[in-house]
């Protein structure tokens, strides 16, 4: 018998996800939703470095949508007006989500050694993949890194018995990092 | 008279017990609020769930702020699903997993 589900932490992956729409995925989100909407208590977490994550992603989405000639300065302007915006709009949907989402933005954590153990000890694997001239290949490392160690420690730090993300790449923690239980979607 | 400081504490007992409304906390300082809330919980003085409650407020209310209200607008049952697909163009031929990847280095 599982005990009840109460504060679930989302992995930056997942609210990337919804925004970009991609169907399966959103259905999965939406099974959590349903799941969290049951009983008053319980949360989806979005945390302060989920929504950095976030704008960084716009950022980079955007100077890639760019012509590799133009000018940087106006490149730059381009992509810090244009993402302010988009983030601001993401931003207006985000306070009027229902109380199923807390929008958590001030936390206390610790770093400990703990994160550093852990990062050290699960190496992850090494994963071919297409270099973005789309025409060889490049090895590129998938395993664990700080920025995952740095979620798990807030997921902690807020009480969550779950973190939520569609990176297999946190499987290898799965039976060593608990609380919370990573569940990989 | 109390201190703006135990005004808050006070509220914070109130809303654990849910006497009021966490709206309650919005003309007290951010910063002294989350300084009192943070205090609280490492002393185990409120329970997870109000302390999540109050730290969801207060970063509402200042992402709220940030785009000009002065309080957190009611919640919409259709947020989730303006939220969804958002940035359907942007993100078109990329993968959440692997953007991410490339962000977190």
């Amino acid at each position: 018998m599982y005990a009840a589900r109460q504060r679930i932490y989302l992995d930056t992956n997942v609210l990337v996800a919804k925004v970009k729409g991609e169907e399966d995925r959103v259905k999965k989100i939406a099974y959590w939703e349903n799941y969290v909407a049951k009983e008053p208590k319980r949360r989806l977490i979005i945390s302060i470095f989920t929504l950095m994550e976030l704008l960084h992603v716009i950022r980079n989405a955007l100077a890639k949508t760019l012509d590799p000639s133009t000018d940087l300065d106006q490149a730059r302007d381009y992509v810090i007006e244009r993402s302010s915006s988009l983030f601001n709009e993401i931003l207006e949907d985000m306070i009027r989500l229902p109380e199923i989402y807390a929008i958590v933005l001030d936390i206390d954590i610790t770093i400990s050694k703990r994160e550093l153990e852990l990062q050290n000890k699960y190496v992850g694997r090494i994963r071919r993949r297409k270099c973005e001239c789309g025409k060889s290949f490049v090895l590129r490392y998938g395993g664990v890194g700080h920025a995952d160690m740095v979620h798990l420690a807030i997921a902690r730090q807020l009480a969550c018995d779950t973190f939520l993300t569609f990176d297999k790449g946190f499987t290898p923690l799965k039976k060593i990092v608990h609380p919370p239980e990573i569940i990989v979607l | 008279m109390l201190t703006e400081e135990e005004r808050i504490e006070r509220i914070i007992g109130d809303i654990t017990e849910g006497k009021v409304s966490v709206r309650a906390l919005k003309d007290y300082d951010i910063d002294l609020v989350l300084k009192i809330v943070n205090r609280l919980r490492e002393a185990r003085r409120i329970d997870p769930d109000t302390y999540i409650k109050i730290l969801d407020y207060i970063g509402r209310l200042f992402l709220a702020r940030s785009l000009g209200y002065e309080d957190v607008p009611q919640p919409d049952p259709e947020a989730p699903a303006r939220l969804a697909g958002k940035l359907k163009e942007l993100l078109s031929d990329i993968d959440p997993v692997e953007v991410v990847r490339d962000v977190r280095g």
